[in-house]
């Protein structure tokens, strides 16, 4: 039973735990596969994995999403722990932003949200240029060094290193893979997913506060006035994906029932949203350094409202 | 921070967070949040299941050696004779992390994640408040089609040919030059037959209609052609009208269509205009209507509208919060 009546403070919570009960299981998803990865991946494996040309390895790793379907929830962790086991930056990075969309559940829910409103265009463009502007994203943070990227104690590691220059470490694992049985790794599993839940769980906590603020504080009829032009109507719909913090899996049922919009400003909320929104600038914030945050979700923004106003002006679906 | 004391924090914030989902989907507390569609219900008890479980296992193994459940004091007796140049560090990380934040770290951690967590459980009230109702009503009218659970249309051309009669009943419009080929396929207009295939009738032979699909009737001319004037029941929760009600015998009756979760909700609601005076109603309260339809041009949009006979209080269904057909 309810402890209190309705008000614009019960608003908030109420949308605060629906928006938690919906992220955190795929957050947890996240943490418990990242601490099998800390507690039995050996160090070196995904070197072993990629192809030694890193901008194949980048363009594969684009696709990973297809084998390992992880929504953005689930993906911060896995993603901080295959950095620590050596996954280069510019892969990691590339799959984290592409895997929430480049999947085969989030293409069927797209295909399903757009049912009788050219659904096979609108799946195959979200995918098709999610999967390109990942890549392209993965080259540019390929010409950094980690050191400019990561959070410092991600660094302090000495699985870093490029593929092609092959520091493997490979000697490291021994100790690991030899010394202790099952019960003893499963312990180092569950703390590291343990702590992990923790940690992204409160980057995911005060990202959905703001969010759950957002959807019950203001008006949201507002965004509807937005909608005549994709000037206007992208980078709006980019900056709604931003602060509404959706699930990629769901995402598509929203953005298709909003019909003041073009399908390029759709297109735009359902590539961005995934790749960053106010959750994941705080999840993030877990790994990368605030200004290579700050500069992803800039460059993002530019790079795909540019992509789809031009979009908007050289295409209308049927 | 001690090693035991880590893993025993840890335990401690993993079960009050597991319990709070555990907590809410035993007493049905989550029909309010989730959607019963899909499996975002049964995933969120299962989090809570193995937070719980994760929990217990943390602090039963809580003693164990290292934090990590090997031995640290090994000889490098291996060769290091790779051609690389770089320091060794032979503090280095076996494959695992050891940057276990402090006591002060792990205490704020856990208040960020708790307080607002178990705040949100104990004081949310389940529902939202009329002032967020009426923040994000939908006061346009339709300007795109119905969701796939609440749109009435035409069946498929073999369906309704296998009905018979396509066109029957004399209640369709949208007459075009097509459609002698349309009836010839099975995909006459809409008629009152297709309604009778789609929507259950009560006992007075009213069609019991939700609230989202009325409304979404007002942007097919084809369906409010057959819908108007027809006898309806529906059932929602009521709230004042405060547009386009001077002799103020209007309220308004909404249903809640979310996708996933509630913060994804959407109130959708129609006007409900009385012969008389308003009946004595409690907002935001459960009430049946009945009623015929009808439609107004409100600008550019159609908005339909329930001329009520009889508004009578009802149970809140079991999931309120989401909308469907009846």
């Amino acid at each position: 039973m309810p402890f209190t009546d309705p008000s614009p403070l019960g608003d908030f919570f109420f949308a605060f735990l629906s928006i938690l009960f919906e992220g955190a299981p795929y957050i947890l998803l996240g943490t418990i596969i990242s601490g099998f990865i800390d507690a039995y991946l050996p160090s070196n494996v995904m070197d072993r994995i990629l192809p030694r040309n890193r901008y194949g390895a980048i363009a594969l790793s684009g696709l990973l999403g297809i084998v390992f379907p992880v929504c953005e929830c689930a993906i911060v962790p896995v993603i901080r722990r295959l950095v620590k086991k050596g996954l280069p930056v510019s892969c990691a990075i590339t799959y984290m932003l592409a895997a929430p969309i480049v999947n085969p559940i989030v293409a069927l829910s797209t295909f399903s949200a757009f049912a009788g409103n050219d659904p096979m265009f609108m799946m195959l463009s979200r995918i098709g240029i999610a999967y390109l502007v990942t890549v392209f994203v993965g080259f540019v943070v390929h010409q950094f060094s980690a050191g400019s990227i990561l959070r410092e104690f991600l660094l302090s590691k000495p699985d870093h290193h490029e593929v092609g220059k092959e520091q493997q470490h490979a000697e490291q694992d021994h100790e690991v893979e030899g010394s202790t049985g099952g019960p003893d790794r499963l312990v180092l599993a569950l703390r590291t997913a343990a702590r992990d839940f923790i940690d992204v769980g409160m980057y995911f906590t005060i990202g959905v506060m703001i969010t759950a603020i957002y959807r019950t504080q203001f008006d949201q009829g507002l965004i509807d006035r937005f909608g005549s032009s994709d000037g206007m109507g992208v980078p709006v719909m980019m900056g709604l994906a931003f602060i509404l913090s959706l699930c990629s899996t769901s995402d598509a049922f929203i953005a298709a029932n909003m019909t003041s919009f073009s399908s390029a400003a759709k297109l735009a909320f359902l590539t961005y949203g995934p790749m960053m929104d106010v959750k994941l600038v705080f999840m993030y914030g877990a790994i990368f350094k605030p200004k290579f945050v700050i500069a992803l979700a800039v460059g993002l923004f530019v790079l795909l409202g540019f992509i789809f106003i031009q979009w908007g002006i050289v295409y209308t679906p049927a | 921070m001690s090693q035991r004391a880590t893993p025993i924090l840890q335990a401690f914030i993993l079960f009050l967070v597991g319990s709070v989902f555990v907590w809410f989907y035993t007493y049905g507390r989550i029909n309010a949040y989730l959607t019963k569609a899909g499996s975002f219900q049964i995933q969120a008890l299962l989090a809570g299941v193995v937070l719980c479980i994760i929990a217990v296992f943390l602090a039963i193994t809580a003693g164990q050696k290292g934090g990590c459940g090997h031995d640290h004091d090994h000889d490098h007796d291996h060769d290091h004779d790779h051609d690389h140049d770089h320091d060794h560090d032979h503090d280095h990380d076996h494959g695992h992390s050891h940057d276990d934040p402090g006591l002060g770290t792990m205490m704020l951690t856990a208040a960020v994640v708790l307080v607002p967590l178990l705040s949100a459980a104990i004081f949310t009230p389940d529902a939202y408040s009329m002032n967020w109702v009426e923040k994000n009503l939908s006061v346009k009218g339709v300007v795109g089609p119905a969701p796939e659970a609440f749109k009435l249309g035409k069946k498929s051309g073999e369906d309704s040919a296998r009905e018979g009669n396509p066109g029957e009943a004399g209640t369709t419009a949208g007459q075009s030059k097509d459609d002698g080929v349309a009836d010839a396929a099975g995909w006459g207009p809409y008629t009152i037959e297709d309604l009778k295939q789609q929507v259950d009738r009560n006992e007075k032979g009213e069609f019991m209609m939700d609230v989202i699909s009325l409304f979404y009737t007002g942007g097919d001319e084809e369906i409010q052609n057959v819908v108007k004037g027809l006898p309806i029941e529906t059932m929602g929760q009521v709230m004042p009208e405060k547009m386009r009600n001077p002799e103020n015998k209007r309220v308004r009756v909404f249903r809640l269509m979310m996708n996933c979760c509630i913060a994804d909700a959407r109130p959708i609601s129609i006007p409900v205009q009385f012969d008389e005076s308003i009946p004595q109603y409690k907002e935001m309260g459960w009430y049946k209507i009945r009623g015929t339809m009808a439609y107004e041009k409100w600008d550019e949009f159609t908005i339909p509208v329930l001329h009520a006979k009889v508004m009578e209080v009802t149970e809140e269904p079991p999931q309120a919060a989401f909308g469907q057909r009846q």
